[in-house]
């Protein structure tokens, strides 16, 4: 209780308020252009952190990937193409709503139904992480390194279609972790004589090149395309009433338990929940047949559910220092420039910024609904801003904000060169998130393999005779396995 | 796509991985033990990864010629000009990266966002050069005024 009134305090900050508000609206207008992803937003953001307060810093984040989230809905109802990939179900019912005129009942089911997952993943946030941190305070080096396996083995699930192609993308991210001195002996790895590369490769930089630089490459490569400007539909009153909030309440929560629990399974990503949550809704509805053309119920799951996912998907990176997704490797990466660790370590060194970060999550929820039915009313000119012109900028602010980091320009060259290799896996559709997990998690999976083998006189038998690390191994592999096996067993019935 | 196009790309990227894997290997193998033991397990795992990669795309050719796809490959392929487009993007971000060290910030940024927007083919000058403008000579005073970040050269 002390902790949280010690976030609340944080939040009273009267920058920490502005700064959640400017989030929310920088968010939201990013979340709703196409094209641009809430990735990049955070991306783009992560620099200018570097010289606030830790608190407002995260605070404008947080604001920034909830309302992201919320804001992708936007140009997938009225324009029937997603702001972000997360937002792709709610086409299917948004986008048919706003042709037949209800673009408002769309939006306002939208809003409502995106801050009801928001404040639902918030709450979860707040009191489960400090529960598993608290447990992650017994661990050693080897259940360490059973965890950061456990958080690569999501490699799979994250690694679409192609499976050996993930792996690679995560096994080249283990071979960047590795630049830079050896932690333990000084010995340099992969440093070329370059006095740069001593320090490694700086993360926010490199995520900064994949998702900035990447998508104006592939902006570059589509700009052939001729651009056409669709229509918007005229928004009516986005409110839509006590009596259809109740009505919707049910779906509402369905849609933010299923958010939630993917959210924090690592790799199970926003898609999963979306569309669990509006196959569920479906299969639940008494008119099944409404679904896919304007049931409000198809828009209020899938948004339900992809603002519950942002709260869960923090509570692993935050209570064990696991990212699950690239979205949490955005946020370590901030987090590490204000010299700070996530994981148990966080928890105890800095209680007031991480109840600050649940309280600032939560503040951001609220803030949401209000800036949301306010900014809608702009959106049609927020929407026909070339991306073409965009692109200059988002360049622009890539370049500028990455050598703000450490006023270093070699942080600009890492940031072109991997924007570079951001296109390249594109092309070989190779993913990219894997590569990002693994680029975090490398570190934490050498340093604590090798004090683990130091303590055990250099034998592996710590994975097996120590409980909870072999839980946790059992686990990782089973999280590893598990994308092979579900097809398989699909096929089965599917035969029977 | 593509389809037999994929097929080669993936086995030029599998040949690539076993050859990256390899050499990594060697690299590491001239490194002390202890420094080299973790990072030569991965370049195991990437000559794996590089061999099933090679395998599945060889098979994915055969599979596909087998099946005639050659029209398929041409209507997968892309124009030349989009490609051209991008390496302009990757040199204007290198000239960037070279002339703001310098130069200074404001010129090489302005020339970056100008060359960039119209070579993706925007061609409004009245919006493109006051953005330009804008946005270059706005994150300057931003980030040295705010933020208090020198940055580096002769100029502004």
């Amino acid at each position: 209780m002390d902790n949280i009134l010690l976030g609340l305090q944080s939040v009273t900050d009267p920058n920490v308020i502005l700064f959640l508000l400017l989030g929310c609206v920088v968010g939201l207008i990013i979340g709703a252009l196409p094209g641009l992803t809430g990735n990049m937003a955070i991306a783009l953001m992560v620099p200018l952190t570097f010289t606030m307060p830790p608190n407002v810093g995260l605070a404008f984040l947080v604001a920034i990937y909830c309302s992201a989230i919320y804001g992708g809905s936007i140009s997938a109802i009225l324009l029937g193409i997603p702001g972000t990939i997360s937002s792709f179900a709610t086409t299917l019912d948004g986008y048919p709503l706003a042709k037949q005129g209800k673009a408002g009942l769309a939006l306002g089911t939208s809003t409502m139904a995106s801050v009801f997952g928001g404040l639902f993943s918030g709450a979860v946030l707040m009191f489960l992480t400090p529960v598993l941190a608290d447990a992650a305070l017994k661990f050693g080096p080897a259940e360490y390194f059973a965890v950061a396996l456990l958080g690569i083995s999501c490699i799979t699930s994250i690694s679409g279609d192609n499976v050996p192609k993930g792996l690679l993308s995560g096994m080249l991210g283990l071979i960047i972790a590795i630049i830079g001195m050896d932690p333990q002996n000084g010995v340099p790895r992969l440093t070329f004589g370059d006095p740069n590369m001593l320090s490694g490769i700086s993360l926010v930089s490199s995520l900064i090149g994949v998702f900035g630089v990447t998508s104006v490459l592939k902006t570059a490569e589509l700009c052939k395309k001729q651009e056409t400007l669709q229509k918007v539909p005229e928004v009516d009153s986005v409110w839509i009433g006590i009596k259809e909030c109740i009505h919707q309440l049910p779906t509402w929560i369905r849609g933010s338990v299923i958010g939630t629990i993917v959210g924090i399974i690592p790799g199970a990503g926003t898609n999963v929940a979306t569309f669990m949550a509006y196959d569920w809704e479906k299969k639940l509805s008494s008119e099944p047949e409404t679904f896919g053309k304007g049931n409000p119920l198809g828009v209020a799951a899938p948004e339900s559910a992809n603002n519950a996912v942002t709260g869960g998907s923090l509570v692993p990176l935050l209570s064990l220092g696991v990212p699950g997704n690239s979205t949490s490797a955005l946020f370590l990466g901030a987090i590490m420039i204000h010299g700070m660790s996530t994981g148990p370590v966080f928890f105890t060194d800095h209680p007031d910024i991480i109840y600050g970060l649940f309280i600032s999550f939560i503040v951001a929820n609220i803030i949401m609904a209000p800036l949301g039915i306010f900014l809608l009313r702009y959106m049609k000119t927020i929407l026909s801003v070339p991306e073409k012109l965009l692109a200059g900028v988002i360049l622009a602010f890539c370049a500028t904000g990455v050598f703000s980091i450490a006023s270093n320009p070699f942080d600009v060259l890492v940031t072109i060169v991997f924007g570079l290799i951001g296109y390249f896996f594109n092309k070989f559709k190779i993913p990219t998130a894997p590569m990002i997990v693994s680029m975090v998690l490398g570190a934490m999976i050498e340093g604590n393999l090798r004090q683990a083998l130091v303590a055990s006189r250099g034998s592996w038998n710590f994975l097996y005779t120590r409980p909870l690390t072999l839980g946790i191994m059992v686990v990782a592999v089973g999280s590893f396995i598990l994308p092979f096996i579900v097809p398989m067993i699909k096929r089965t019935f599917a035969k029977k | 796509m593509k389809g037999s196009i994929m097929g080669k790309l993936d086995f030029g990227l599998g040949l690539g991985s076993m050859a990256l894997g390899i050499i990594l290997y060697f690299y590491f193998d001239s490194l002390p033990s202890d420094s080299a033991f973790y990072p030569k397990i991965i370049c195991y795992a990437i000559i794996l990864l590089g061999a099933i990669i090679t395998i599945t795309g060889r098979l994915r050719m055969k599979v596909e010629k087998g099946q005639g796809d050659g029209k398929t490959e041409s209507s997968g392929q892309k124009d030349p000009k989009s490609y051209r487009t991008v390496l302009l993007v990757v040199l204007y971000l290198f000239a960037y990266y070279f002339l703001f060290q310098v130069v200074g910030y404001t010129i090489p940024m302005f020339l970056l966002i100008v060359g960039t927007v119209y070579t993706l083919g925007y061609r409004k000058w009245k919006v493109l050069l006051p953005v330009a403008l804008g946005v270059s000579a706005g994150l300057y005073l931003v980030f040295t005024q705010v933020f208090r970040i020198k940055f580096p050269g002769a100029f502004f």
